[in-house]
């Protein structure tokens, strides 16, 4: 059992030293050996069991008793070891291709660290119960273990893009002064543009700070005028620095921007009762969410929070061909024929 | 009284500076060589005369008429010599070859065999002096019988008689090893060639394992053939002699033919060369050889004698420190004067394997395990399931090894069966 773990310690140590790597081809010969039903011939297991017991020989006896009389069983814990820890790393790779975190797609899980994602980058979000708005203190306190989720909630409150054959959905639920959901709306924008066809996009907005209250009422009234008007908007924004998002004056300029001669028109429509009352109804389907914080983008029926990569998203679709994974599993398939071939064809 | 008997008093100890070999470290530690039944250490002085061949006079010997050529022909013909003289036989009847297994080859492929005849070995025969005649018997060319051991592990002459009695007159040789390499016995081989002389059969001793402890002279044992290596009596790799008589070497055809080995050739035939060229195809290993010679006057100038004593001294305490240890159980006579110097053993409970590892880490100890080439033994009916069927460790010594030495080897391995 020891040739196991000699095959990845001496795997890992073979890429910096030439001796070692002869030592991770025996061990690996060795390995390939026993997984085909033949017999191991390198004799490198007897050669680690003396070389270990040889170095406590001398000073540590005892150690070196243990060690020789129990070597198999000291073998096969340190392989259990390393075997259940290669199944967990296995599970944290294919968690991080799947769900583009270690640890998996729930809100505690975003928590853990993540090898494939050290500075969690990739996990990050806004924290809804930090900043809420001064207008959202009706939205009561978060249940902390729920998962997001949007059943029962009312999704057409939310500015949508709606293409003529919908086979999938987005809901993506950001803010657009957080640093997230900015990172991830060019991943959305490029997912949307790839997908237009089949894609529904719903956009949530979650006003945590006072002033993006304003920014909720603008997207009503502008996506009530014309959804293309809203889209614009939205990215413009999500493009334009923090410090303007925040300012009154430079979202008007943006709007301006998008559309010069209604924008008096537009700030006219976010006095109304129509839309404050639109807005408030928002906040209260919002609240059935049971957001974490911002991005969170649910795709059909999984949810991802923080930015994810583009793959993630994808994987979802049910246009996606998961050319990977299947490439993947065609590997594990030829490896497991080869080795039945050697097992079979190649015996001593 | 001694020290007439054996010769002058050499003190093995400064023999050692000679070795720059036994100067080496491993993990700053010194080493211990005790694998000397595979390989000896060669002294300075051999690899000095191989050196100057190189440096010097590195052309073709006997080929070509150039001063270089002839100071190499005076070189080779110099080893020869006294390597004739060292073994008792004549310059003409030493025939170089690539070591003892090529030496023994030469005879198997050569010899006059009749089919049906027979060869006789012992039961402890290398590899190399058991599948040549082998090989011979799957062809029907020869009948290949086994002279096995008596009750104590050691040659039977009994059982030689009742083989030559059995095959009658049809017994042509009698190929043995002078002494083993598994356990360090020497064979009665005097004896061996007396009866085998008796019932007209010729013997050939594998004597690769004898030439550092026992005196080998062909005449006085009225031997055959001999075989030997260069690399177990201080010489370099690659070379090894067939030693015989010229009426003997007459009997040989030729086995490796071309360059050197005719006088002169057509399209259609040959002239075949005099002994012993016309043995020795193609161009020969001439820094071997003259390393070789050089090694011979190396143990000539220290005697044979004088080494014997030392490795019996040494293998004597290293017997004595083993047998203290029950776990220990030695291949072989309990006396260490009828091994040589090796001692074979098995530690119990362990694997052979394991104990050579630990000897080497971290103890610096560079023994032999395994079955050493002798698998035969270790696969017949009676040791199948005997205590050494695994293997054995082998300690073999040199002449320049010490009793300190031994000391630690025994602690070592004391301490290997105490895990």
């Amino acid at each position: 059992m020891i040739c196991f773990l000699a095959l990845i310690v001496f795997g890992i140590l073979g890429i910096f030293s030439a001796s070692h790597r002869k030592l991770a081809q025996e061990a690996f010969d060795c390995v390939f050996r026993k997984m085909t039903l033949r017999k191991c011939h390198t004799g490198l297991d007897l050669r680690l069991k003396s070389s270990i017991t040889g170095k406590f020989m001398e000073n540590h006896p005892r150690s070196a008793q243990i060690i020789y009389h129990r070597f198999e069983f000291l073998s096969w814990t340190f392989t259990l070891l390393l075997l259940l820890s290669m199944v967990w790393s296995g599970y944290s790779g294919y968690n991080y291709y799947v769900y583009g975190n270690c640890n998996g797609p729930s809100v505690d899980d975003q928590q853990g660290l993540c090898l494939f994602d050290p500075t969690g980058a990739h996990s990050q979000i806004t924290k809804a119960d930090q900043a809420l708005s001064c207008s959202a203190e009706d939205i009561e306190e978060q249940i902390s273990g729920t998962e997001p989720t949007i059943k029962g909630v009312d999704l057409s409150l939310f500015p949508t893009y709606n293409p003529k054959e919908v086979k999938d959905q987005l809901v993506y639920v950001g803010c657009y002064t957080c640093p997230n959901t900015r990172k991830v709306n060019a991943v959305i924008n490029e997912l949307a543009t790839k997908n237009k066809d089949t894609l529904k996009l719903v956009f949530v907005h979650l006003p945590l700070h006072k002033e993006d209250e304003l920014i909720s009422l603008i997207e009503n009234c502008l996506y009530q005028e014309n959804p293309n008007e809203f889209w614009q908007f939205h990215n413009a924004l999500m493009q334009a620095p923090v410090d303007e998002v925040k300012n009154k004056e430079k979202v008007l300029n943006v709007l301006k921007g998008s559309k010069t001669e209604e924008a008096q028109k537009i700030m006219t429509c976010t006095e109304s009762e129509e839309i404050k009352s639109l807005f408030g109804k928002q906040l209260y389907e919002i609240q059935k969410m049971n957001l974490e914080g911002t991005p969170t983008i649910f795709v059909n029926d999984q949810v991802f929070i923080g930015p994810k990569q583009l793959r993630v998203y994808e994987r979802q679709l049910s246009t996606n061909i998961d050319w990977f994974g299947y490439g993947l599993v065609g590997l594990v398939a030829l490896i497991i024929l080869i080795m039945v071939y050697y097992a079979i064809f190649k015996r001593d | 009284m001694l020290d007439k008997l054996f010769g002058k008093k050499i003190e093995f100890k400064e023999l050692r500076k000679d070795f720059p070999f036994l100067e080496r470290k491993i993990n700053e530690q010194p080493i211990i060589y005790f694998d000397n039944a595979c390989m000896s250490i060669r002294p300075k002085q051999v690899l000095k005369k191989m050196e100057e061949y190189y440096y010097k006079y590195s052309g073709c010997a006997g080929r070509s008429n150039h001063q270089i050529s002839k100071e190499a022909e005076e070189a080779v013909d110099e080893a020869r010599g006294r390597i004739a003289n060292f073994f008792g036989a004549k310059k003409e009847a030493v025939i170089f070859t690539k070591n003892c297994t090529e030496a023994i080859n030469l005879v198997a492929n050569s010899f006059p065999f009749k089919n049906g005849e027979v060869v006789l070995t012992s039961d402890k025969e290398h590899n190399s002096n058991l599948i040549p005649w082998l090989k011979l018997q799957k062809k029907w060319l020869i009948k290949h019988d086994v002279i096995h051991s008596g009750p104590k592990n050691e040659f039977s002459l009994d059982e030689l008689i009742k083989k030559l009695n059995q095959h009658k007159d049809k017994v042509k040789l009698v190929s043995v090893v002078y002494t083993s390499n598994l356990d360090g016995v020497t064979n009665p081989v005097k004896d061996i060639i007396r009866l085998a002389h008796k019932h007209n059969a010729k013997v050939l001793l594998d004597c690769v394992q004898a030439v550092m402890h026992q005196e080998i002279n062909i005449k006085k044992l009225e031997a055959d053939f001999i075989a030997l290596s260069g690399h177990k009596m201080l010489g370099p790799n690659g070379i090894g002699v067939l030693i015989s008589t010229p009426e003997n070497l007459a009997l040989l055809d030729q086995f490796m033919v071309g360059g050197e080995t005719v006088q002169d050739s057509s399209y259609d035939d040959y002239v075949p060369e005099k002994i012993p060229e016309r043995f020795e195809a193609g161009l020969q290993n001439y820094p071997g050889i003259i390393g070789f010679g050089e090694a011979i006057k190396y143990l000539d100038n220290i005697g044979i004698n004088n080494i014997k004593k030392h490795l019996y001294e040494l293998n004597e305490a290293a017997t004595r420190g083993l047998s203290e240890n029950k776990k220990v159980k030695i291949l072989g006579p309990k006396e260490a004067e009828k091994r040589g110097g090796v001692v074979s053993f098995i530690i119990e409970g362990k694997k052979v394997h394991e104990v050579s590892l630990l000897l080497n880490n971290p103890h610096n100890i560079m023994v032999r395990s395994g079955r050493h080439c002798v698998h035969s033994w270790f696969n017949a009916e009676n040791n199948k399931n005997s205590t050494f069927k695994e293997g054995t460790v082998r300690a073999s010594f040199g002449l320049y090894n010490t009793l300190e030495e031994v000391k630690e080897f025994v602690s070592a391995v004391k301490k290997i069966s105490e895990l």
